[in-house]
């Protein structure tokens, strides 16, 4: 079963590559076959990477501790995780709003993640020496292993508020991708000068009303996984809000966000300055999700502690 | 053994004055479909008569012979026979790349436009009602269609507006999206806001509202698009409810401000507004263009980026004609093996949906 | 008063909490890491104390975070008092001016008779979830339709709830306390907050075989108040003993450094391989020989720090090492560290107390009994209720403020020849764009 997750996950990895391809294809021909073929590579990886966390969940079983074993409980998946929420969240957008030029914007993302959680070995161990290709091999390898869960994270609470969180994530990590197309077409038309980009890129007002949507849709579920993280927090370290970093942090990108939403809907700002908060966000939910663990040990996988 | 033959007048080749002469207006033809074959001795024909020009697209046993009836029958159809030496004839594979070049825009008086294709189909349209295709010109004016739309995807022919209004109709839903839900607002009332307007209202738009100093001059203008007139002191109001604003007034120096733009921007809650001044001297600040979620373009910024895309067609020109004489050369391969009855097909380039279509197919929609 | 109803305060309010939040987890606080407080006060001795007197080591216990909290609060309060959503009075009667006034409106001509026109619209609603409501006049009937309505109060819902999740918070934090006790196994410790005494019975840990982490850990709890049980569970990690409120959970645990017993390898005198138990607090003599070994104190994650002394770098086993002493007779010979896991390599202890590397040493330690502790975190929060109640408060005024759409129609049908002429208005609280279809769609049915 473990290499079967193996095979599954590589093979899934190799789809987001080619999906990642095959939309850069179609932005530099504007051949819908392109487009067309993202789109159902994607459906075929994103099933292929759900089976690849299934087929770990039953590798997992075997260690009797594992009962409440979800496939997101270190680093590997939780990055595995989160590279297939963006598709995920990509694709329903596509369903709905048909753009498939924002696959240049936003898959990349997915793809990141996904070389992020087969590379992080070379972030936590900075000063390991690798002798050879083979050690190499290992040393990737050894970051794909089951994880031993320190006993805080065997908790029901994993299943729920770790894929409620990623999913706001992912979310937001659309609006980001989004964004950025926004702010080049706002650019392009700013400039007088527009190129063919401007018309190959949707119009403003639909851009910032995607940005919109998403972002009203993900908050509510990104306050539900902070409060699930506290009620989590109740259980396991006897309060619901201790202020540590990664709980502080989760709070400020729900700051940013709220901002977001009041700017937008009260004070009824448009345009460039929403597309610059959508940005912040999306940075502040990075580093949220993996820049406070430098800065204490105690939310963070690296120590595996958790407390 | 049969021949193509093209007989014809185009602007390149004769003026405005003479080509109107030889027009064939849409009554004459079911006569002119008939005398084609009786005198002119054509077995297939298809008549393409456009503001821009007239051809004759005929089938015929004998090219020679019918070239001069045709030239004849076509000088006809108005009653003044001395213009047929006017007219330019082709035949077989140059008859085909004349024709593939119209139907990509190549022969036309703004490179790449697409207008001429959907003359191209309505012309073998009709010619298949009256009944008077045959195999060949089903082939040829099929594949005319295939390749006129080829053109236009493989090369960067026809892309990019090259009329500032159009330009300009483009650039607002590079901003707005569908122009439906856009509210239109001209100031101004003389002969270029109604050009301007013009094209603006061929798209479907939401509301148009038209203000200036008189209050007469706006009503009728805006009678004549259907929209409504509002009175100068209420600009203000106007503007906070407009998205798209045409101004074109003769006044000699500037009528918006940034500092009252920006006002209105705080009153539309920060919704983008386009601003299109196309009078000279400039009516609009151009400082208005640096405030957040305003764009303004004038005159010149139109005109330059129409330069500019009339530029980038011109220089798609060679890349679209060596399509042309690549895709005439696959049709001469299937032409001689037709000839000499052999079977061929012709097929759509890979990644088109490869199907091979026959001769005696109905018209397909290109 | 006017400011605090301003949005754009509000706005600046929540990016102010978000640099002081923020601060607060660049800069050390005295709750987490007291140690890397002190090291920040003595590296920095001008600027140091002056963070510290505006509380910016303990800063979301500050008074002014909490003033930002409050002002949040009152702020949330303010703008909110008057939008107590109002039930909506819909006219009684409807005219073609009214509905001409709608956002979105159309009027078509139906071939039915005005009764079942209108019978035949209602029932269409109705199917679809709308509220009904009718008003009958000679040769007219007026419909008004709503669905969705419920959303109206997604707004209020939420702000409100605000409030209630910071009050309980403050709640908790007056009236509620945090302790962690540690005890170790079989003995019991007095609480600070309450006069009970907490026993841990029995502590038991289980290990991962590969890495030597700790798979789970639990303990057998037993508080007594002045003698009398109030409460007895085994807890283990996420799942705590509750006693009316007062909440223990079982948070970490360690060694204390205190052995019971150390069991030594070692080649005895005749070639053969030999094992030795060695009670804490005495001599064992060692077969064969006139020697004697005694093993006293153990450091769990065995280092050398930088004047060559040995500490610990945690309390978990992550490097265990035992001390051991050897005598000859009545005088102490050599004292080394023997590391369970490295059994090639040894620290003997020198005179000043320095560690020299032995290597191969001729004992090792096989096994060891530690005295453990379990670390139990009290806490007593009598806010936390409130503040779930806050939560799901604030997640259902979210969900009904975003995720739901109200939607409001007026259907005026006049009777005309033998069919009926119907006027009919929408509003949605949705973009007009997006209902539009909807509005068109709905009346395409008719």
């Amino acid at each position: 079963m473990g290499m079967t997750e193996m095979v599954l996950f590589n093979l899934a990895f190799a789809g987001y590559t080619l999906v990642l391809a095959l939309y850069f294809a179609y932005a530099f021909t504007r051949r819908e076959s392109f487009s067309r073929s993202a789109y159902r590579l994607l459906t075929g990886t994103v099933a292929l990477h759900v089976l690849s966390l299934g087929a770990r969940v039953l590798a997992a079983r075997v260690i009797p501790e594992h009962t409440w074993y979800v496939p997101w409980s270190n680093w590997f998946e939780s990055f595995s995780l989160f590279a297939l929420l963006i598709a995920l969240v990509f694709l329903i957008v596509q369903a709905r709003t048909r753009l498939p030029i924002l696959g240049v914007f936003v898959m990349p993302w997915s793809w990141l993640a996904i070389v992020m959680a087969l590379s992080y070995p070379f972030f936590s161990t900075p000063n390991a020496s690798i002798a050879s290709f083979g050690g190499f091999w290992a040393f990737i390898n050894s970051a794909r292993e089951i994880p031993k869960l320190a006993p805080a994270l065997q908790s029901y609470w994993m299943a729920i508020h770790v894929p409620v969180m990623f999913f706001s994530y992912s979310a937001f990590a659309n609006a980001f991708g989004i964004g950025i197309a926004y702010l080049i077409q706002e650019r392009q038309i700013k400039s007088k000068k527009p190129t063919e980009l401007s018309y190959r890129l949707p119009s403003l007002e639909e851009l910032d009303r995607l940005i919109y949507r998403i972002i009203v849709i993900a908050f509510p579920v990104l306050t539900l996984g902070i409060m699930l993280g506290a009620r989590w927090a109740y259980d396991a370290w006897g309060r619901y809000w201790g202020w540590d970093a990664k709980e502080t942090w989760a709070l400020i990108t729900w700051f940013i966000y709220l901002i977001y939403l009041h700017m937008r809907l009260v004070m009824g700002w448009r345009g460039r300055r929403t597309a610059y908060l959508s940005l912040a966000g999306f940075a502040v939910v990075i580093f949220t999700y993996v820049g406070v663990n430098y800065l204490s040990e105690l939310h963070g996988f690296l120590s595996g502690t958790g407390r | 053994m049969r021949h193509l033959l093209l007989v014809g007048v185009s602007h390149k080749t004769a003026p405005v004055e003479w080509r109107e002469r030889l027009a064939v207006p849409e009554p004459k033809l079911p006569v002119l479909f008939q005398n084609l074959k009786d005198g002119g001795g054509a077995t297939e024909a298809v008549i393409l008569s456009t503001c821009n020009r007239v051809e004759i697209y005929a089938a015929t046993p004998d090219a020679m012979g019918s070239r001069e009836s045709i030239r004849k029958e076509l000088a006809s159809v108005q009653g003044d026979p001395s213009l047929a030496s006017c007219l330019y004839s082709q035949e077989d594979e140059d008859a085909v790349r004349h024709l593939f070049h119209v139907a990509s825009g190549l022969d036309s008086l703004v490179v790449g436009e697409s207008e001429i294709l959907g003359q191209v189909k309505r012309a073998y349209e009709a010619a298949f009602v009256a009944q008077a295709t045959g195999k060949l010109t089903n082939v040829i004016f099929q594949r005319a269609l295939y390749v006129g739309k080829l053109v236009r995807t493989r090369t960067r022919i026809s892309e990019g507006p090259t009329s500032a209004a159009s330009l300009a109709v483009a650039l607002a839903e590079r901003i707005f999206g569908n122009l439906k839900e856009c509210r239109v607002l001209i100031l101004g009332a003389g002969e270029m806001a109604e050009t301007a307007a013009d094209s603006f209202l061929s798209q479907k738009v939401a509301r148009l509202t038209v203000v200036n100093r008189t209050l007469e001059k706006a009503q009728e203008l805006a009678r004549r698009f259907q929209g409504e007139a509002a009175p100068y002191d209420r600009l203000q109001a106007e503007l906070a409810k407009a998205d798209v604003v045409l101004c074109s007034t003769g006044a000699p120096d500037y009528v918006l401000k940034r500092a009252e733009v920006a006002g209105v921007m705080h009153q539309r809650r920060e919704k983008p507004l386009f601003l299109i001044d196309i009078s000279v001297p400039r009516n609009i600040e151009p400082a208005v263009h640096h405030l957040e979620n305003v764009y303004l373009y004038n005159i010149d910024d139109l005109q330059s980026l129409v330069d500019e895309n009339r530029a980038r067609r011109q220089s798609e020109v060679d890349k679209a004609v060596a399509l042309v004489d690549e895709k005439t050369q696959e049709f001469h391969v299937w032409y001689d093996a037709w000839r000499r009855g052999e079977t061929a097909t012709l097929r759509h380039a890979k990644g088109e949906d490869a199907s091979t279509f026959s001769a005696d197919a109905a018209p397909e929609k290109p | 008063m006017k400011i605090f109803r301003s949005v754009r305060f509000n706005v600046l309010l929540f990016a102010v909490l978000v640099a002081a939040s923020a601060l607060g987890t660049l800069l050390p606080q005295r709750y987490e890491v007291p140690a890397k407080v002190a090291q920040f006060l003595a590296s920095h001795p001008g600027l140091g104390p002056v963070l510290d007197g505006m509380g910016f080591f303990n800063l979301y216990h500050s008074s002014w975070y909490i003033a930002l909290m409050g002002l949040m609060a009152f702020d949330v309060i303010v703008c909110k008092l008057r939008a107590f959503p109002k039930k909506t009075h819909d006219e009684d009667k409807l005219s073609e001016l009214l509905i001409a006034k709608s956002p979105l409106k159309r009027n078509f001509q139906s071939p039915l008779p005005l009764a079942e026109t209108a019978g035949r619209i209602k029932q269409n609603l109705a199917r679809k979830g709308y509220a009904l409501r009718e008003h009958r006049e000679a040769n007219e009937v007026h419909l008004w339709a709503a669905k969705h309505r419920l959303q109206r109060w997604g707004d209020f819902l939420l702000h409100t709830s605000i409030v209630l999740i910071l009050a309980g918070a403050l709640a908790g934090s007056l009236v509620g306390f945090e302790e962690f006790l540690p005890v170790l196994e079989g003995r019991d410790s007095p609480m600070r907050n309450r006069p009970w005494q907490v026993a841990v019975d029995k502590f038991t840990v289980k290990y991962y075989p590969e890495t030597g982490t700790a798979r789970t850990f639990a303990s057998d709890l037993r508080v007594v108040d002045g003698g009398q049980p109030v409460g007895t569970k085994k807890i283990v990690v996420n799942d705590p003993l509750d006693i009316g409120g007062v909440r223990f959970y079982q948070a970490s645990w360690g060694m204390t450094g205190m052995l019971r017993s150390a069991t030594l390898e070692f080649q005895g005198s005749k070639g053969s391989k030999m094992s030795l138990l060695v009670p804490t607090g005495g001599r064992s003599p060692i077969p064969d020989t006139n020697l004697f070994v005694s093993a006293d104190s153990l450091l769990p994650h065995f280092t050398v720090d930088g004047s060559s002394r040995p500490d610990s770098m945690g309390l978990e086993p992550r490097n265990p090492a035992v001390l051991i002493h050897f005598f000859e007779g009545e005088k102490q010979i050599s004292s080394l560290w023997l590391l369970r896991d490295h059994p090639h390599i040894a620290f003997q202890v020198q005179p000043d107390e320095s560690l020299t590397p032995v290597s191969r040493p001729p004992f090792r330690v096989a096994d060891f009994d530690p005295v453990k502790f379990s670390g139990i975190q009290i806490a007593y929060d009598p806010g936390a209720q409130w503040v779930g109640y806050g939560c799901v408060m604030l997640l259902a005024g979210l969900a009904l403020h975003f995720y739901f759409h109200q939607r409001r129609l007026r259907l005026l049908l006049t009777a005309n020849g033998g069919g009926t002429h119907v006027r009919a208005g929408g509003w949605s609280s949705r973009h007009a764009r997006d209902f539009e279809a909807e509005f068109q769609r709905l009346l395409d049915e008719f």
